[in-house]
């Protein structure tokens, strides 16, 4: 094992990436559409910090729409690391939710279609929480709390854009 | 978009004009280093304009706007793939803000009963610096009950402080002084993860958590859920000497890494299961090639455990068995060879936007550290029964009553309220 250590370069892992944040885009509006973004204002911040804890790593927050259906690449710290998230709304509903780039070395276990799935057709109840939590993760805790959180944070988006 | 059209037509015509008594080689470098500007140029703020879409007047050289946001209008995946992907760290001068992260949790104890007694009993900080993307190094400091010093309750602990390395296809491999990974608090013990004002007594007596110690362990996870961790590690050194009340008794077998005996190796294995959703299942085992390496005897000891933990909605289920086997004529002439216990606890929560309260009851049996002397140890059934409330996810208040039982001595029952918090 020491040998793999010091060998250095070439062997370390990049931090996992399942899918290009772009690819995600084009697979899930079947095109790139232009860029579009939501600068939040003072009370809308507020909001989002009521949700996330904290203001949102940026004011402004990107979006693409296409075919009635918009994607989101969203960003949460899982423990120490940002969770690159993508979640596709339809209707003022979750239509779907990838994990694009996990940076932690534990925790992964978000990035299973058997957990994200079951963020499927869930909407933002008037108190901004999900109609349906998902399930929690043992070992994986700070990883699930994050990607629930970005799911709030794309509904609530639904309603500025 | 024009006015960055117009800033590489002034570039060009700049360079157009100064081209007398250049080499060709010369000219092509100065064209390579602007290529690559543009490219960059083109990365951060979006691609240049087709000339034939949107003319440029060549006469005006107009600076960038500002960027206060992200931008938006056409994208290339080029360009969307650099806003999420570009924050590689390759180590180095790095912004030591970035990297560094603050975390900790503290609890705050008062028992009531036949025991009364009031002690913020951790306190504790950690401290995580990113050398690289793949290179991390994790720490945490504790001060337990307090208070540290000569004859003090309390301890300054040093309870992690390990390098993490990320290898190739999601292999991870720790080096250091790093938490055993057996058992489901030993490595979580944030207050709000759990159930109770105490830490269970099986992963106390049975499981000497939080136990850590010094070496290297490999990791992996699997895309189906199951997952393992392997480890080489410092061992215990437990007392056999009939005199003292911690003969016998694993927790105070503990070296801690502090100039500890190292004539002797230990191992930890772990399998993990999280394969079916709302289920996590372990499988662990720890091996000490002689617990008691101050004795002249041969005390081999294998601990070998399980752990599941179920939610669904609001209900939870967490169980918990751990058995060691210890050999040698000191222990088993004590009865303490075999030291085991379990512990089943079924809970249910509901939530209320951010807040949520849960109930809990939790039955452990244990029998440990038996011995001429210990009075501390012996067979024991206890019963909790309990409420949390988090009024935030990372803050928790309890309360329980906790009711021990064994033969031949009077119940001991406590009521427990705790405080406890982590960010």
């Amino acid at each position: 094992m020491m040998a793999v250590l010091l060998c250095g370069g070439g062997l370390w892992a990049a931090p996992m990436v399942y899918q290009k944040p772009s690819d995600f885009v084009k697979s899930s509006l079947g095109q790139i559409p232009a860029t579009q973004a939501i600068t939040l204002t003072g009370s809308q911040q507020a909001r989002v910090r009521a949700m996330l804890g904290k203001n949102y790593k940026s004011k402004s927050i990107r979006y693409w729409s296409a075919n009635g259906k918009t994607a989101y690449i969203l960003e949460e710290i899982g423990k120490t690391e940002d969770i690159t998230t993508g979640i596709v709304a339809k209707g003022g509903r979750i239509d779907a939710v990838k994990v694009l780039i996990y940076r932690e070395t534990h925790g992964g276990e978000v990035a299973r279609d058997s957990f994200t799935r079951q963020l499927r057709g869930v909407s933002l109840k008037s108190d901004l929480q999900l109609t349906k939590n998902p399930k929690n993760i043992a070992g994986a805790t700070l990883s699930v709390r994050a990607l629930t959180k970005l799911a709030r944070l794309a509904l609530y988006l639904e309603t500025l854009k | 978009m024009k006015s960055q059209y117009a800033l590489l037509g002034a570039i060009m015509t700049l360079a157009s004009t100064s081209v007398h008594g250049v080499t060709l080689e010369e000219l092509a470098a100065r064209l390579d280093q602007l290529e690559k500007k543009v490219s960059k140029y083109e990365a951060k703020y979006g691609p240049l304009e087709n000339p034939d879409s949107a003319p440029a007047p060549s006469s005006v050289i107009a600076m960038p706007a500002p960027v206060t946001g992200p931008t938006t209008g056409m994208a290339t995946a080029a360009d969307i793939d650099a806003a999420y992907m570009s924050e590689v760290n390759t180590g180095g001068a790095g912004n030591w803000t970035q990297n560094t992260t603050l975390g900790g949790y503290g609890e705050l104890h008062l028992n009531q009963g036949d025991k009364e007694q009031i002690d913020f009993h951790r306190f504790v900080l950690f401290l995580n610096y990113r050398f690289t993307d793949r290179i991390k190094l994790f720490t945490e400091l504790e001060l337990e009950h307090s208070l540290a010093g000569d004859g003090k309750p309390g301890e300054v602990e040093l309870e992690q402080a390990y390098i993490e390395f990320a290898l190739d296809q999601g292999w991870v491999v720790r080096a250091g002084q790093y938490l055993l990974p057996i058992g489901l608090l030993n490595e979580v013990h944030e207050p709000e993860t759990f159930y109770g004002v105490e830490r269970n007594s099986i992963e106390t007596n049975i499981i000497p958590t939080t136990w850590w110690e010094g070496g290297a362990m490999v990791s992996k996870d699997f895309q189906n859920g199951l997952g393992f961790d392997f480890g080489v590690h410092s061992g215990l050194s437990v007392s056999t000497d009939p005199g003292s009340s911690d003969a016998f008794r694993l927790r105070s077998g503990r070296q801690k890494v502090a100039e500890a005996s190292a004539s002797d190796y230990a191992a930890s294995f772990r399998a993990r299961y999280n394969g079916i959703e709302g289920l996590s299942l372990t499988a662990f085992a720890n091996y000490q090639n002689d617990i008691s390496p101050d004795n002249p005897e041969d005390n081999s000891g294998l601990l070998i455990g399980g752990s599941a933990v179920y939610q669904n909605g609001g209900f939870g289920l967490r169980a918990l068995i751990a058995d060691w086997s210890i050999s040698g004529d000191s222990f088993e002439t004590n009865d303490a060879d075999s030291q085991w216990g379990y512990y089943i606890e079924p809970s249910y929560h509901w939530t209320f936007g951010e807040k949520k309260v849960g109930l809990f009851g939790r039955y452990s049996f244990y029998d440990y550290a038996r011995g001429a002397g210990n009075s501390r140890g012996g067979e024991f059934d206890e019963f909790t029964a309990g409420i949390n409330y988090w009024p935030v996810n990372n803050v928790v208040l309890k309360f329980d009553y906790t009711q021990i039982e064994s033969d031949g001595a009077p119940n001991n029952e406590t009521y427990n309220f705790g405080l406890g918090y982590s960010f």
